[in-house]
């Protein structure tokens, strides 16, 4: 076997085996590496894996969505379309004793389509009298099959704040068994945001729940599976032409006796609009506009609810003069008044939110109509519970009507005539008096010279459908995108982890920095006997190829293990606890990429050492270079006169970049966790306005919006609240148009971020929230005026806070956001204000005006902020909750929903701050390193020291004097870098160090530990008989 | 006289702008030819077996192998020139310590011609039982005698049969009667093999061996 051929093979094992110590610590290096690379990378693979699957069971197969709110169309579009219907309402739950109950859940009604949606098998066909509900929810109820559920939906009403609707008709409840729990990927985390926690779903046969809301055959959403959705511009062709006057509430309607075609809203007025369309179609269109007057009077009569309507003199036929009222003989009996004289009008103008203000108005009767040729009782519009009742006393209006004053004469005349008006005005009279938000006409009126009803039709839904026609989502490119845009979390993680990644690399470097003097030897011996200088290098690399591979692969199973632990930390941390499930994966790319890159790193050190030697003549080489480093030459004289302190400098300045790498290393690690320390958010008095609460102290969510002003005592009594009860308290609504959650708590990109629709003058005057920064405000101006300001056409004013703009939608200061509205027109969003962050996380808050513009029939606030005098927050809190019960009320504190918002931000940085204090530790082992290989390569030297007679602790100390001087160097340095940098922001008010004592003490710890580490290295190497080292030397 | 084998003409060394090393050497060696190289020490005489061996390369002058300039050849040609004609043995013994004693001599052959690897290993194993080392071959360097040590180093120079022996100081850390064996070994070689030998010595006893000695005074040079 001695006889065998020596190959290059050989050889370089041999060299591995025989450094097998320093090898082993590459090793090791190299896994560190890998480890902490595939580890990263890992957790972002898990993150996407998990987003990923996640969506993929919230959409199941939907590829298309079409979703309406508020706005129902004839569930034959389903079929029209080749889509699945649904009526999707938002309610509120309860276990029927009550014991439970979970505010805000998403009501569906389903037919038997929708289970061909899901991505597995199993979805119930309900029943009358049964629903289904999410895993999520089932969970939350602590409900099984065959428990009784109380579910209470919100009614899809377009008009839902609107004063006519009867109160406390915004909502309908009933009664049902849980059939089934819904599984995950049955469909059971269906909804059309993008978002990660299981939605809260009830699943309802739909014939069921449309009769409930009396919208038989109606539906506001459209699912297209995958036929149906592979081609959305077919898809939404069909839509569109399809999309016809009913599924807008519209009506055109033969009028009796061939008088032509009326265009009536099932929402009383039409909305401007479509008012606009109705009077383009035919130059021949008249607009009716109906009203009921409180009270009509004259000469200390008085005539109580009364329909008057305003006409065209084209279909009245009268002249009347602006001033002029023309009554019928009827009214004039009632009254006893005759031409001239002064009727006087009473009657409610509609504001938002249910507001009614009793105004006024004075005409002049301008003639007296016979009531036989005039009582048309289509004049007036069908008013929601008051047209279908027979009988006065039935009424049902949303209208305080004060039954009282109705007389038995009225009574004949209503179970006679019905709505029939008793009073006609100039149509511009009646605009000018009556106007409002939801429209200025009951009804337009086509002569029958206009044209038939279908060929009207016809017309005006082309016009319409130009302006406002709903389009489908693309939904699953859309979810698909919320988590392909989704923070990258392994690169996050490599950038958290970069600490760690850079004292692996130091390790690796100060390896062959170490090993660099023996390893020019070995070059040089094998030059000198003929070996080329690129073989001789090549054996070189292959050496460390051959140590890094397999650290490589140590360090991945290791890697796995550390993206286990970060995950868990990851979960464990999360707010609010326990909701965040990740699903463990990783790629074979990531762990191919972490294995590569780590070795290449350990060639790319090995390459950097081998540069030392390259171009050096041989002979030098092999004297291992050394003498280049200064300091050496005048070793060998002035050894005898070594005194320790000299010793110990001369050893740090012979090895100026071993000293820089291990101070450098240090020093990134102190400053980081300085800084970071330093980072943390301030925690203002949440009291404060200035704060990221405004100053408010209850937030109140609710499922179902409220159609009142509560800012108003009239609002407040609507909910059986008494205005004594918040007395010094200020309330402020926001409308809510749902979206995805674009705050921290959204792994994925949100797609379609909830709005908030906010009265910009509200906060203005309280000088609530804080702003970081915002486009130029006015002298003196608020910027809460910028929400006011007009843009371009098609551009609104938006504010978010810091965390939703920067690291949920990856905005800022001035960019856009495009958003498709109600009608289907598409718009900017142009972020004009960057607010410190708020109660407001993961929502873009836009002028209230700005929302009611864009989505007319989102009704009511579903948003309240509440700021009441200190000391009453429970009391008032247990208030709501209980008036608005009905509602889904959810009230919380707004400082803990504001610390919620921010745990957030702390997670992240306490798991910045524990990789980095990782790191240091690493790096401290670097040093502990450090000091054994000193020690073992200057043995001689020791020995001498220990042979001229200094103790064991004195050479020891002479070992660790170094490291003492370069760890303190690192730890100085890095605390100036970091004041430094914090200063500044020390000085200012948003933050400040809260979290001093624990990285104090983790550097403590870390810097003790390296010290301790060097010491029992330098006891330890220095134990050797000092004569065996001298003679070696 | 016959054409030398290696022949410097004119040859100075500076580092830097230090006075130089070796200033105007000019010296033939014959094949086959013994030669020593004596002075104090630091006068050049590693310098100038450094030179002669191509491991360092002249600030002027010439080195010329067998009528050749080394001057022209880049470093893989000299890497092949110090590998097939040259052996070296240093003061210190510089054997690799994760090698066996017989391994170490077959480093050289790690990159000779084709065909040379089998005879070279059978070289091996007899040079190393002509030294006295056949029961040593296995042996690390680490578990060998400083004189065997510098045995195994003269076998690893000679196994390409190369025609020029250098060895500077090679019985610096050998006391006396290892130092005239190993000598005396050399002696017998430079006789069997037909190498020329240059060797760098101290003591004059030795230098007395070689056929030819030549003085170096503070880099310049003097006859014996
Ligand atoms: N790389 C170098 N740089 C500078 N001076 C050197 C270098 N190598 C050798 N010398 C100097 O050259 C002189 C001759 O060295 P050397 O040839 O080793 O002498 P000798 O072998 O005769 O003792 C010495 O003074 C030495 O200091
Ligand atoms: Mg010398």
């Amino acid at each position: 076997m001695g006889k065998r051929p020596l190959t290059a093979g050989r050889l370089i094992g041999r060299t591995l085996v025989f450094h097998w110590r320093s090898n082993l610590c590459l090793v090791l290096a190299v896994a560190a590496c890998a480890a902490v690379i595939a580890g990263a990378l890992a957790v972002g693979d898990s993150m996407r894996y998990t987003l990923r699957s996640l969506s993929n069971q919230r959409i199941g197969q939907v590829r298309q969505a079409l979703f309406t709110g508020n706005r129902l169309f004839r569930q034959e579009l389903a079929e029209l379309t080749g889509a699945v219907p649904v009526l999707r309402l938002s309610g509120i739950v309860s276990q029927s004793d009550g014991a439970r109950r979970v505010n805000s859940i998403q009501v569906l009604g389903v037919d038997a389509h929708f289970a061909g949606l899901a991505l597995a098998p199993g979805f119930t066909e309900l029943t009358n009298g049964t629903v289904a509900i999410s895993l999520a929810l089932a969970r939350r109820l602590e409900a099984r099959v065959g428990d009784e559920l109380l579910v209470r939906v919100a009614k899809a009403e377009m008009t839902g704040e609107l004063a006519l609707n009867p109160k406390g008709e915004t909502s309908r409840a009933f009664r049902a068994r849980v059939q089934a729990i819904v599984q995950d990927d049955q469909m059971g985390r269906f909804t059309l945001e993008n978002t990660q926690a299981p939605p809260l779903n009830v699943y309802v046969s739909l014939p069921v729940l449309q009769a409930l809301i009396d919208h038989q055959a109606q539906v506001n959403l459209l699912l297209a599976g995958p036929e149906a959705g592979a081609f959305p511009q077919q898809l939404n062709d069909r839509l569109e032409k399809a999309w016809a006057l009913p599924d807008r509430g519209l009506a055109l309607v033969d009028l009796p006796g061939q008088a032509g075609v009326e265009l009536r809203s099932r929402d009383v007025f039409l909305p401007p609009d479509v008012e606009r369309a109705a009077l383009m179609v035919s130059s021949q269109a008249v607009g009716v506009l109906s009203y009921l007057v409180n009270s009509l009077s004259a000469g200390g009569k008085s005539t109580p609810y009364s329909f008057v309507v305003g006409l065209d003199p084209l279909l009245s036929g009268m002249r009347l003069e602006p001033d002029e009222v023309a009554v019928t003989d009827w009214l004039a009996d009632d009254l006893a008044i005759t031409n001239g004289a002064r009727l006087d009008l009473r009657f409610f103008v509609l504001g938002p939110l249910r507001t009614l203000v009793e105004t006024g108005a004075v005409f002049r009767v301008g003639g007296v109509v016979p009531l036989k040729d005039y009582a048309d009782p289509t004049l007036t519009p069908e008013l929601p519970g008051l047209s279908e009742s027979v009988n006065c006393r039935d009424w049902e209006s949303g209208l305080p009507i004060d039954l009282g004053r109705v007389r038995p004469k009225d009574e004949a005349y209503w179970e006679m005539w019905r709505g029939a008006p008793k009073a006609f005005i100039t149509l511009e009279a009646a605009r000018s008096l009556w106007s409002n938000r939801w429209g200025c006409l009951t009804a337009v009126r086509y002569p029958p010279t206009a044209g038939g009803r279908s060929e009207l039709e016809g017309r005006l839904t082309a016009l319409l459908n130009a302006t406002d026609r709903p389009v489908f989502k693309p939904v699953r490119d859309d979810a698909r995108k919320a988590w392909h845009q989704a923070l990258d979390f392994g690169q996050l993680f490599l950038g958290l982890s970069f600490f760690l990644v850079v004292s692996t690399i130091c390790m690796m470097a100060l390896l062959f920095r170490l090993a660099a003097g023996q390893q020019t030897e070995l070059a040089g011996i094998l030059m000198a006997l003929g070996i080329g200088s690129r073989k001789v290098q090549g054996w070189l690399m292959a050496g460390t190829v051959l140590a890094a591979v397999p650290g490589g692969v140590v360090g991945l199973p290791a890697g796995l293990l550390y993206a286990k632990g970060l995950l868990w930390g990851f979960e464990s941390l999360w707010q609010p606890p326990g909701t965040l499930r990740l699903m463990f994966k990783v790629s074979l790319v990531s762990l191919a990429a972490a294995w590569l890159v780590a070795i290449a790193l350990a060639l790319g050190a090995a390459w950097f050492m081998l540069r030392r030697f390259r171009g050096k003549p041989v002979c030098r080489m092999l004297e291992g270079l050394e003498d280049d480093e200064p300091g050496r030459r005048g070793r060998r004289t002035s050894r005898r006169l070594a005194v320790r302190a000299d010793l110990a400098r001369r050893q740090a300045g012979r090895h100026p970049g071993r000293s820089a790498l291990i101070s450098g290393m240090v020093a990134c690690a102190v400053f980081l966790l300085v800084v970071v320390a330093v980072f943390q958010p301030h925690e203002a008095d949440p009291r404060a306005r200035a704060s990221g609460t405004g100053g408010f102290s209850l937030m109140v969510e609710t499922a179902i919006p409220i159609g009142a002003d509560l800012s108003r005592p009239g609002g407040l009594e609507a909910y059986g609240i008494a205005a004594a009860e918040l007395k010094g308290a200020d309330v402020v609504g926001l409308r809510v148009r749902p979206g995805d959650d674009a705050g921290c708590g959204n792994l994925g990109r949100a797609q379609d971020p909830r709005l908030l629709g906010v009265d910009p003058e509200a906060f203005r005057k309280r000088g609530s929230f804080g702003f970081l920064k915002t486009l130029p405000v006015k002298k003196e101006g608020s910027p809460w005026l910028l929400l006011e300001a007009g843009l371009e056409p098609d551009v609104i004013p938006a504010f978010a806070d810091e965390n939703t703009l920067m690291w949920g939608l990856g905005k800022a200061l001035g960019d856009e956001l495009t958003y498709i509205d109600e009608r289907g027109q598409s718009f900017r969003l142009r972020f004009v204000g960057v607010l410190e962050n708020s109660i407001f996380q993961g929502g873009i808050l836009i002028s209230e005006q700005a929302m009611m513009a864009r989505y007319p029939t989102l009704a009511g606030q579903s948003l309240l902020l509440i700021d009441v005098p200190e000391g009453n927050e429970s009391r008032v809190a247990d208030l709501l909750g209980r008036q608005l019960c009905d509602e889904g009320a959810e009230v919380s504190l707004c400082a803990q929903r504001l610390a919620e918002g921010g745990a957030l931000t702390v997670m992240y940085l306490k798991l910045f701050q524990t990789l980095g204090g990782l790191g240091l530790l690493l790096g401290v082992g670097v040093v502990a390193l450090v000091v054994v290989r000193n020690a073992w390569e200057r043995q001689g030297e020791l020995a001498l020291l220990r042979a001229v007679g200094y103790s064991r602790r004195d050479v020891a100390g002479v070992l660790v004097q170094e490291q003492v001087r370069l760890i303190g160097w690192g730890m100085g340095v890095g605390v100036a870098a970091a004041l430094v940098v914090a200063l500044p922001i020390l000085g200012g008010s948003r933050f400040i160090a809260v979290c001093w004592p624990g990285p104090v003490i983790m550097l403590m710890t870390v810097a003790m530990g390296g010290l301790l580490a060097s010491a029992l290295a330098a006891w330890a190497v220095t134990g050797s008989t000092p004569w065996n080292a001298l003679r070696r030397e | 006289m016959s054409m030398p084998l290696i022949e410097l003409r004119d040859v100075t060394k500076r580092y830097g702008k230090d006075e130089p090393v070796i200033q105007g050497v000019s010296l033939a060696i014959q094949a086959g030819e013994t030669l020593a190289v004596v002075g104090p020490s630091g006068s050049g005489k590693s310098t100038l077996l450094n030179i002669l061996g191509a491991l360092d390369s002249p600030t002027s002058g010439q080195v010329l192998f067998e009528q050749e300039d080394l001057a022209q050849y880049g470093d893989d040609w000299l890497a092949e020139f110090r590998n097939r004609q040259v052996g070296f043995v240093f003061q210190r013994h510089h054997l690799l310590p994760q090698l066996t004693a017989f391994e170490n001599v077959l480093v050289p052959t790690l990159v000779t011609r084709p065909g040379w690897k089998d005879t070279a290993t059978e070289r091996a194993e007899r040079l190393m039982t002509r030294v006295g080392l056949g029961g040593k071959m296995h042996s690390r360097p680490g578990e060998l005698s400083g004189g065997e040590r510098q045995r195994v180093a003269v076998v690893r120079a000679l196994i390409n049969a190369p025609k020029l022996l250098l060895a500077d100081e090679p019985t610096g850390s050998l006391d006396a009667v290892l130092a005239g064996s190993l000598v005396d070994l050399l002696v017998d070689l430079n006789r069997e093999e037909g190498v020329a030998l240059v060797m760098v010595t101290h003591a004059e006893a030795l230098a007395r061996r070689m056929g030819k000695i030549l003085e170096l005074h503070a880099g310049k040079l003097g006859k014996g």
